[in-house]
């Protein structure tokens, strides 16, 4: 027997939960997850990353925990999916809003760009505070390009991320628009550092196979748009409580 | 007869890419939709409300996903290692290469 749900009826059917989204959840599931965002926060600074592995490890071992204690966790790959969406949302952010804002002109921000730009990006070394009105990078297409994702793409996507892994609608549905929106981002800044291939890959250490090796996991997170289209989107809820599946209907089969 | 292999070319491209977002959009978009499904097939895939079940860990979990799902959440599981390796020794790599300052200027 097969049965027609709509949208609408998987989703709103009681009232809001006053404890949140973690009623959903066991009692471990909120302190993994402190752990996780701390982890993540300091995975995406660049500086103090190491620390934040071990924030992530941290936060693992407490979901294994509740797992064998019996308790309802998150599923894990949307913890996997999450993760690596706000990882790399928080390292774009800040990577790329440390040469958009002033923090380019201070010793720590010129160690991480210049050596960066040494490695794999030219522009980021070559001129660098020296070619356009705004300092940073020497690239003109660049400046133009930290726009997007410093002011709408990664902090919109750091958002939707969060609530993603509350396992809220909204985060769901904001994960696929700014999964496109990344998609979009990166067809753009590719073709762009490509245009001026002399000034920005000719002038590195590593050239071509050094940015693609270096940026390849960030860009291979289009993935994760398959992945949010073909999963069951039910799960998400909009007020905290489990989703309510109706019964199956009387009569015949559609 | 350069000119109008251009235009015909150019309009050919456009079209094929009109074309790859009409089926990307129709195609993609309803597989997000609520399909008609086995109702008990649903209650077991997604008990609870799609809340993840205590008991069979992370690994037995992606395996037991769908081939999709499963590669694609392999593919991220390396790359938040990857991600966290470039994120974690970035830095240091550039002060024990270059040192703190202004480098290669």
């Amino acid at each position: 027997m097969t049965t027609h749900i709509e949208r609408t009826e998987a989703i709103d059917a009681s009232e809001p939960s006053p404890g949140g989204y973690y009623d959903r959840f066991g009692p471990l599931q909120k302190q993994a997850d402190k752990w996780l965002t701390v982890g993540i926060i300091l995975t995406g600074t660049f500086f103090v990353g190491p620390i934040g592995i071990l924030c992530l490890a941290r936060s693992a071992m407490i979901m294994r925990k509740a797992q064998r204690l019996g308790q309802q966790i998150r599923p894990w790959s949307i913890t996997i999916i999450g993760t690596i969406v706000l990882i790399d949302a928080s390292i774009n952010f800040l990577g790329w809003g440390v040469d958009l804002s002033p923090i380019h002109d201070t010793q720590l921000g010129l160690t991480f760009d210049s050596g960066w730009g040494a490695m794999f990006d030219g522009a980021y070394y070559v001129d660098f505070n020296g070619h356009t009105s705004i300092g940073g990078s020497s690239a003109i297409t660049e400046k133009a390009f930290q726009l997007i994702p410093v002011l709408i793409v990664m902090p919109m996507r750091i958002v939707a991320a969060v609530a993603f892994l509350q396992m809220r609608r909204v985060g769901y549905d904001y994960l696929i628009i700014t999964s496109w929106m990344y998609v979009a981002m990166w067809v753009g800044y590719t073709a762009s550092i490509a245009l001026e291939f002399d000034h920005r890959l000719g002038n590195t250490l590593y050239g071509v196979t050094g940015w693609w090796a270096y940026n390849l996991p960030f860009i291979l997170l289009w993935l994760v748009l398959p992945y949010l289209m073909t999963i069951e989107k039910r799960q998400f809820v909009s007020n905290g409580k489990p989703t309510v599946l109706p019964p199956p209907q009387e009569g015949p089969s559609r | 007869m350069a000119d109008l292999v251009r235009l015909v070319g150019t309009w050919v491209v456009m079209a094929g890419v009109l074309a790859f977002w009409k089926v990307m959009i129709y195609r993609g978009g309803s597989l997000s939709e609520p399909t008609e499904v086995p109702f008990d097939e649903l209650e077991k895939r997604y008990p609870n409300g799609g809340v993840g079940v205590a008991g069979p860990g992370m690994l037995a979990e992606i395996r037991s996903l769908p081939m999709l799902h499963k590669v694609i959440v392999r593919i991220m599981v390396a790359n938040i290692f990857v991600a966290m390796v470039l994120a974690s020794f970035t830095v240091p790599y550039i002060l024990t290469r270059w040192g703190y300052g202004y480098v290669l200027k």
